[in-house]
Order: C-alpha cells, then sequence, then structure tokens
C-alpha cells in the first residue's frame, strides 16, 4: 500500500478510508449519532463486523511471528487470553465482581481496582508482551516444529491456570458482566493503527532483518543479524498485539472463559494467516475478514435445508467440517494464498505490472 | 614477506576433532592488511571446516584465532560480522525472495544505531540512517554492477550475477576480512574471469582484505597473494602461487583431482 | 503417604507410561523419517477407539477379533492422512511450515467429521473382563490391565527392533531417515516405506488407544487431543527420532506425572501443564533430548 502509493491513486485511497470509516459509525453508531441512528445492518451484523475486525489483528499478530520472522508459534490464544482476563478484571466494577466470583471470592488485590476500557486494554497488552518476553526466553531457541509445540504448551498452561486460578479468572466459569461498551470506531481505529505500524516497520530495517530470518537463518546470522533479539522483538510485539486483540474481545463478546482459549483458536487463526498470504499485511485483514464472516454464513451447513423435494436435515458441526477441509485445500492447491507474501496495490488490481528489467533483457538471463 | 604489514586474520594450531576424526589439525594461517589467501586442497581436506571455524559456526577444539589482534574462538557469526568480517557461501544463500536492494539493504543492518521504536515511529536521527542505508546500498550495487537490476527478485538473477550480489551483501556488512566460500564453483569460463577481474577490484578499489578457499585453479593463481594448501587436515604447503605451482607435494596431491575436473 | 498408597501410585504411573510410550513411537517414527510433527497422530488414536467402540459394543464383534480389525482400520487411515495431507506436498518440495500447517490442518478435519459422526457427547468404552477386572497383587490392587501393558510394550517393542533392523523395510525406513533424497536414488521406494512407517506407528496406537480405552474409558472426539501432544513431548524427552528414547520418554513422563498429583493433590488441576514445563526444561538443558542425537544445520 505504501510503496506504490502513487500520486494517481492518493485520492482514491483516501476516498476509500472515508468510506470505510463512514461505514463503520454507521454500523455502529457512536458519539453525537448514538442513539439516535440505527446500525443500518443490525446489531448481529455489526457484531460480527467488531469481531472480524479484533481477529484481523490476531491475524496481523501471528503474522508477524509466522509470516514475517518464519518461526512457527501458535502461542496466541495463551496471550489473548492474558489480554481478555487483564481486561475483564479491570473494567468489572468491584460489585460486579463480587457477583461474578459467587464460588469463591475474588483475590483482595483485585477486588477494588477498576480503570477505563482503552486502559485496561493497554494493560492487557503489555502483560501479554511480558509474558512473550518471558516464555520467548526458551522457546525462541528452539527450531520450527520444538517452537510450535512449545508454544502451543504455553498456550495450554496459560489455559490451564485460567481453570484452576479460582480467586483471580473464577475458574472454569469464566467472567461475565464485562462491560460490552467498546465502539465499532475503536476496534477500526486500533486496526488501521497496527496496520500502519506494521507497514512501516517491514519498510525499515528492522523489518527486513526479520524478513532476512525467515529467507535464510544461516545467511542472517552471517550477515551480522542477532538472531535471538529479532525473533525476540517479533515474539513480543506479537504477544502485545494478541494481547490487546484479547482485551477488545472481552469486551465485544461480554463473558469470557478458558474454553474460549483453546488451541483450536491458534488453528483458525492460521486459517487466516494462510489464506491471506503468509508474509502479507493486507492479506492478514482479508483473511480474518473471510474466515469470521465465513464462519457465520456456514452455519447454514448446520441447519436443515429444503430445495424444493431435496431435503437436507442439517448435521450440527457440519461447519467445521467444511471449514477444515477448506484449509486443508488451501494448503494442498494454494499455498500462497490470496496476496502471496505481496500487499494490496492499486496497481496489481488495475492489472499493471511492474516491468522486469531481466525479461526485457531476455538474452541476459 | 614484508611482516610489518598489519595482520587481520592469524590462526594459530587451529584444531578440531568430530568424535575420533581430526578434521583439520594444527592450521596456523596469517591475512595480512590488502592481501588475497587463498586455501586449497582436494576435496575432503577440511578446507570448508576451517572456513566454518574462521567465521565462528564451529568452535575450534584447539588453538586460536584472532581477527584485527582480538581473539575470536567461539563468538557467534553475528558478533564476527559486527567486528568486521564478512562471508559469503558455497552454496549461494541469498534471500531469495526479497529483492536485490533488501538484500543489499539487510548487510547494513549490523551497523544500525537507532532502537527499534525510534526506527518504526521514523524520528529524525532513525530516519537518516536510513536514508544513509539506502543510498550507501545504491552506490555499492552501482559498484557491482547490479543498479539496474535493484528491485528485481533476488532468485530470478542469472545465477553470476547471484554470486556477485552475495559478495555486495557481504560488502555492505563493511568489512575488513571479506571470506569468499568457492565463488566460482558452478561458474562457466567466461563467468569465473569476470569474478577475477570482480574479486580485483574490490581490492583495490575498497581496500579489502580477501581469504577464499577455491576448487578453480586458474582463478587461484590469477588473484592469489599467497596459497595454503591443506590435504587431510594438514597443512603441506603455503607460498605464492608460483612456488605452489611448482611443489612436488601439491602436485602428488592434486594428480587425481586434476584428471576429475 | 504410605508404601501401598505409593506403590499403587506407581503401578498407575507405569500403566500411564506405557500407554504413552506406545503412541510416542508413532511421532518418533515419522518424524525420524519426514521431519514433522504428525499433528494428526493424536486423532488416529482418537479413531481407533471408535473403531472398537463401535465393533465391541455395537456390532457385538468378539474383542479379540474387533482388535485386529481396529489395528488394521487404524493402519489403513494411517497411511490414509500421509496420502491425502502430506504426500502432495512432498511432491511439491513445500517449506517445512506447510507440511506443518497440513498436518494441523488433517488433525483439525479429523476432529470435526469425528464430532459429526460421532457427536460430541462422551460415548462409554466397552469393559472387557479378562483386561479390566481387579487383581490383588500384594499390597497394590490394580487392573488385569496394569500388568500386561507392561509385557505387550515390550513384546511390541522387540517385535518393531526387530523389524527395522532385521529386515528389508527396516532396513529401508533406516536409510529413509538418514537421508530421504539418497535413499530415493539407491532404488528405495519411498513412498512405500513412508506408508510403512505410519502404519506402524498407527497400528501401535491402536493399541494404545484399546488399552487408554479400557483405562479411561470416556470416549469423545477430542480425546486424542492431550495424549497425543503428551506423547509427542515424550518422544522429545527421549530424544525425537530414536524408538527407545520414545519408550524411555512415554515411561518417564507417565510416572512424573502421575507421582506429582500423588505427592501435592492440591496440583491435580495443573497436571496438564507439567508436561510442557518439563518439556521447556528438557529442551534447554538437553535439546536433542535424553538418548537422541544431534541433528546438525548443513552450512
Amino acid at each position: 500500500m505504501k510503496t506504490d502509493l502513487n500520486k494517481k491513486y492518493l485520492p482514491l485511497t483516501i476516498l476509500c478510508i472515508i468510506v470505510l470509516f463512514a461505514l463503520v459509525i454507521l454500523i455502529d453508531p457512536v458519539g453525537p449519532l448514538e442513539g439516535k441512528i440505527d446500525p443500518i445492518f443490525g446489531l448481529y451484523v455489526s457484531r460480527i463486523i467488531k469481531i472480524s475486525a479484533v481477529y484481523a489483528i490476531c491475524a496481523l499478530s501471528m503474522n508477524m511471528v509466522n509470516g514475517f520472522t518464519g518461526l512457527f508459534s501458535l502461542g496466541q490464544p495463551g496471550f489473548m487470553a492474558i489480554g481478555a482476563y487483564t481486561c475483564a478484571l479491570l473494567t468489572l466494577t468491584p460489585e460486579a465482581k463480587q457477583a461474578v466470583f459467587y464460588l469463591e471470592p475474588i483475590a483482595p488485590f483485585l477486588a477494588n481496582i477498576h480503570a477505563p476500557f482503552i486502559v485496561a486494554m493497554i494493560v492487557g497488552g503489555i502483560f501479554a508482551a511480558i509474558g512473550a518476553f518471558i516464555i520467548g526466553f526458551p522457546v525462541l531457541r528452539l527450531k520450527g516444529d520444538y517452537l510450535a509445540i512449545a508454544s502451543l504448551g504455553f498456550s495450554e498452561i496459560i489455559r490451564v491456570i485460567c481453570v484452576n486460578a479460582q480467586s483471580i479468572t473464577n475458574g472454569a466459569n469464566g467472567i461475565n458482566k464485562i462491560p460490552t461498551d467498546i465502539t465499532a470506531l475503536l476496534i477500526f481505529v486500533v486496526l488501521a493503527v497496527v496496520t500502519i505500524f506494521m507497514l512501516v516497520m517491514m519498510k525499515t530495517s528492522y523489518g527486513r532483518a526479520l524478513l532476512s530470518i525467515r529467507e535464510d537463518e544461516v545467511a542472517a546470522q552471517a550477515m551480522g543479524i542477532n538472531l535471538f533479539k529479532h525473533k525476540m522483538i517479533a515474539f513480543v510485539i506479537s504477544g502485545f498485539l494478541a494481547g490487546i486483540a484479547g482485551a477488545m474481545l472481552a469486551s465485544i463478546v461480554g463473558a469470557i472463559d478458558p474454553k474460549q482459549f483453546m488451541f483450536t483458536l491458534a488453528y483458525t487463526l492460521l486459517l487466516m494467516v494462510v489464506l491471506g498470504g503468509q508474509g502479507s499485511i493486507s492479506g492478514s485483514i482479508v483473511g480474518a475478514f473471510i474466515v469470521t464472516i465465513a464462519q457465520e454464513v456456514l452455519r447454514f451447513v448446520d441447519e436443515p435445508i429444503n430445495i424444493g423435494p431435496i431435503h437436507y436435515p442439517g448435521i450440527s458441526g457440519m461447519r467445521m467440517v467444511v471449514f477444515s477441509i477448506l484449509l486443508m485445500c488451501i494448503i494442498l492447491f494454494w499455498s500462497r494464498g490470496i496476496f502471496g507474501n505481496k500487499e494490496f496495490s492499486w496497481n496489481r488490481l488495475f492489472g499493471k505490472k511492474a516491468k522486469s528489467k531481466l525479461k526485457k533483457e531476455g538474452g541476459e538471463a | 614477506m614484508a611482516d610489518e604489514r598489519k595482520l587481520i586474520l592469524e590462526t594459530k594450531d587451529m584444531s578440531i576433532h568430530f568424535g575420533g576424526l581430526i578434521a583439520v589439525n594444527s592450521f596456523s594461517l596469517k591475512v595480512y592488511e590488502h592481501e588475497i589467501v587463498a586455501i586449497i586442497g582436494p576435496n575432503g581436506a577440511g578446507k570448508t571446516t576451517a572456513f566454518n571455524m574462521i567465521t565462528g559456526v564451529y568452535t575450534p577444539t584447539e588453538g586460536e584465532i584472532f581477527l584485527d589482534g582480538q581473539k575470536i574462538n567461539g563468538i557467534r557469526p553475528d558478533i564476527l560480522t559486527s567486528h568486521g568480517m564478512a562471508r559469503t557461501f558455497q552454496n549461494i544463500r541469498l534471500f531469495k525472495n526479497l529483492t536485490v536492494l533488501d538484500n543489499v539493504l539487510i548487510g547494513h543492518h549490523v551497523h544500525k544505531e537507532a532502537g527499534f521504536f525510534s526506527t518504526v515511529l521514523q524520528l529524525p536521527k532513525a530516519a537518516k540512517e536510513e536514508e544513509e542505508m539506502r543510498k550507501h546500498s545504491l552506490e555499492l550495487l552501482e559498484f557491482v554492477g547490479l543498479l539496474e537490476y535493484k528491485d528485481e527478485i533476488a532468485s530470478n538473477l542469472p545465477y553470476g550475477l547471484q554470486r556477485r550480489l552475495e559478495i555486495a551483501r557481504a560488502l555492505a556488512t563493511r568489512p575488513k576480512l571479506l571470506l569468499l566460500d568457492e565463488p566460482a564453483a558452478g561458474m562457466n569460463p567466461t563467468e569465473t574471469e569476470a569474478l577475477t577481474e570482480f574479486i580485483h577490484e574490490i581490492r583495490e578499489k575498497l581496500n579489502m582484505t580477501i581469504l577464499l578457499i577455491e576448487h578453480h585453479m586458474q582463478l587461484v593463481m590469477d588473484i592469489s597473494d599467497r596459497i595454503y594448501v591443506l590435504e587431510y587436515g594438514k597443512e603441506i604447503a603455503h607460498g605464492v602461487p608460483k612456488e605452489i605451482q611448482s611443489n612436488p607435494k601439491v602436485i602428488k596431491a592434486y594428480l587425481g583431482e586434476e584428471d576429475d575436473e | 503417604m504410605t508404601l501401598d498408597v505409593f506403590l499403587q501410585q506407581l503401578a498407575n504411573g507405569l500403566m500411564l507410561g506405557c500407554l504413552f510410550a506406545l503412541i510416542a513411537i508413532g511421532y518418533t517414527m515419522v518424524y525420524g523419517i519426514l521431519r514433522l510433527i504428525n499433528f494428526a497422530h493424536g486423532d488416529i488414536f482418537m479413531m481407533a477407539m471408535y473403531v472398537a467402540f463401535f465393533t465391541i459394543t455395537i456390532f457385538h464383534i468378539p474383542w479379540y477379533i474387533s482388535f485386529i480389525i481396529v489395528i488394521v482400520v487404524t493402519m489403513l487411515l494411517g497411511i490414509l492422512t500421509e496420502k491425502i495431507a502430506y504426500k502432495p506436498l512432498r511432491k511439491q518440495n513445500a517449506p517445512p511450515i506447510s507440511l506443518l500447517i497440513s498436518a494441523i490442518g488433517i488433525s483439525y478435519l479429523m476432529e470435526n467429521v469425528a464430532i459429526v459422526l460421532f457427536t460430541g457427547r462422551p460415548k462409554d468404552f466397552p469393559q472387557i473382563p479378562f483386561f479390566t477386572s481387579m487383581t490383588q497383587l500384594g499390597p497394590v490392587r490394580v487392573q488385569n490391565l496394569a500388568i500386561m501393558v507392561p509385557f505387550i510394550l515390550i513384546i511390541l517393542l522387540v517385535v518393531l527392533l526387530y523389524l527395522i533392523n532385521n529386515t528389508k523395510s527396516g532396513m529401508a525406513m533406516r536409510a529413509v531417515s538418514r537421508d530421504l533424497d539418497t535413499a530415493q536414488l539407491m532404488g528405495i521406494d519411498v513412498n512405500k516405506t513412508i506408508s510403512f512407517t505410519f502404519a506402524i506407528g498407527s497400528a501401535l496406537a491402536a493399541v494404545g488407544a484399546i488399552m487408554w480405552g479400557m483405562r479411561y474409558p470416556q470416549i469423545q472426539p477430542l480425546v486424542g487431543l492431550t495424549p497425543g501432544i503428551k506423547c509427542f513431548i515424550a518422544a522429545v524427552i527421549g530424544g525425537i527420532g530414536n524408538i527407545k528414547g520414545a519408550v524411555i520418554g512415554g515411561i518417564l513422563l507417565g510416572l512424573i506425572e502421575t507421582l506429582i498429583v500423588a505427592f501435592f493433590p492440591g496440583l491435580s488441576g495443573y497436571r496438564d501443564a507439567f508436561s510442557f514445563i518439563l518439556l521447556i526444561i528438557i529442551l534447554l538443558v538437553k535439546p536433542n533430548g535424553l538418548i537422541g542425537e544431534k541433528i546438525a544445520d548443513k552450512v
């Protein structure tokens, strides 16, 4: 987006951004409009759009580690859980906490703290980043598949803690009554900030250093790149992003419990990243929207359908089968995904390809 | 030999054992500033192993290695690079899916001073640094003759140019010592000739010190100031190209090898 | 804790460990050949349990015949997963990360298919008195199974090692795990060898699944997840790629898990986290596992 932000297409880009944000405000009216007009597509759609945007942040978080740095981490659910629980505990009012923690009273140090959502979200992100930093020390020294298992393990440990630390997390019952006042506008602003951050970062020396690790660790190290340090940078930022996404998710849904952060969540995120194209920022965002919306749309395969004489009884769970078949098909037949490792650009959309010097001077190659 | 010149690289009795096998045995080597030194030897003579010890991939079992007077045994490759040693690989290890320019830019990252956040937030100092990196990279690409291909994906370059790019990438780290691991491997005679010229040019114009491993005799004889010959992990001869060419031990070690090639 | 209780726990831990070992072998064999975590292995294990449930409880086939059916079906399933999820990528020469994603994909697929076919409601695994009745062994009272399982493990291990070291297929397996490309050049049928490896790994998982089902008789579509991951960890602890390592790692993990909970009952909720903590420690202290060889990167 940034690279070929040609003067020519600048007005188009600005127009698109304005339209996008106008839509965001229309699906979830804020400020003076709040209460005056109804969400144009109804509450159900605005909720799905909100969740999609949050998953887009999660997908970007995973893409940072898996797509750019070439590490295979499945720790996102753990980081999201940290963010979500932090946010829940900070935004619940003391009275609400008493009501929620009825099995075992909440730990005294948590009982009376209260913070606005923005603060809670950032604190959640920071805690997740700290978690990433601590876990990064042992696991980032591991290669490919070991890292996958170890990060998965981390995520499971967090979940097990959430189930057992009754006085902090309310155990398996989870926490409900979380204030759900987060607006679509706020989510999209955060998403935009994160996207711009990523785009800029990938154009700097640090971004290129991450890519070089993905391309060839041995060569990257020989070029003087401190592998551990750069992997850690990617991992901690990814943790932070997953943390704020978790916080936002808690605020949209209003109730969290450990089951939401099973490692199957990591698979869903993986599907988003792979579908969009590993290593593509635009890809992760598009992938997240497609997958989240498709999950809703595909609900029809769980329901009975009558098309004329044909009666389909509706099989509950079929949706996830279709979904996993989709993941397999993408991996097996279309592993580049929608964007490959490229970014969205008007030039590409309008079919103008950059000319290659090599092809022009055919004899040279 | 005029030994007043500055020593860039020195190994003293460098050895490495893998289990019972002694891959390199008590190898001592000196590379002076502005010199081109070659290590040659038949396949399996321990050249690459010696190279890997110097570049920090392996830690020698015995002996010492000094870069510019500083002991570097067992120091990680990335730190060595920041101390002024850069290398290429026998089987070309470019960042294949990145552009030619990006490959060279990554070589500059080792001297990056600005931290992560000041870089991403594009604070003035960091932004200036990025700008200088880009400028220097373009100059370097011009020097090696790859400027016109700067936006090509590295793996799309023809083989000879990939070699050149790999060397350019190593030069981007601003080394005192450049190590080339079989730079002529897989090249045709025309490409090899161009490479010979190129290596000369690097030495002259950039005042570079170069250590290389090579199979290709003609290239080695043409460009090296001095040559070390390894066989079964031990040095069997060293000297200027003329001496090596007429050394009976070297001829014997190479007889079979020459036939093969 | 009295000695009796300790011995009782030791017996439990040993049995759990042997079951881990049986499953871990499958992981280690596949990893040895393809350098890939076969995420689907835990789901193969789950499918084996369902096959056993259907043949015994629903179709009333005598258990000794059912077991054979279970093993054969599971073997075929193992080969099938390889053909669907890994072989096409091997042909494309895809990067390892794609294989890993594919592994996750096929595992996810099997779980979701199981949910549709068998519903999420837990089913009771058939109890076969021959295995599940209790025996008094000195101060310890255990299921017959607890006594049999270690022997079954030893017998299968001996057969397996014989197969690998003394048969042609075994030799091909070793060659492929050492260097797939060279083995291919030497005329070894790599695809057949890989199928063979999956078949054996799956067969062992099937045996493990039957025993597991009788010990922990509730089955549901996600039953393979936790044991699957734990067994992979066991294989890593022992030294991935090494069959004896997988056995040692499995037994160790089973004992540690059981005994920690026995000594510190307060920690029982954290049971599933132990193996991960152990994994991280082992990888830091001995990255190649307890008896594994170093797999070096070529420069």
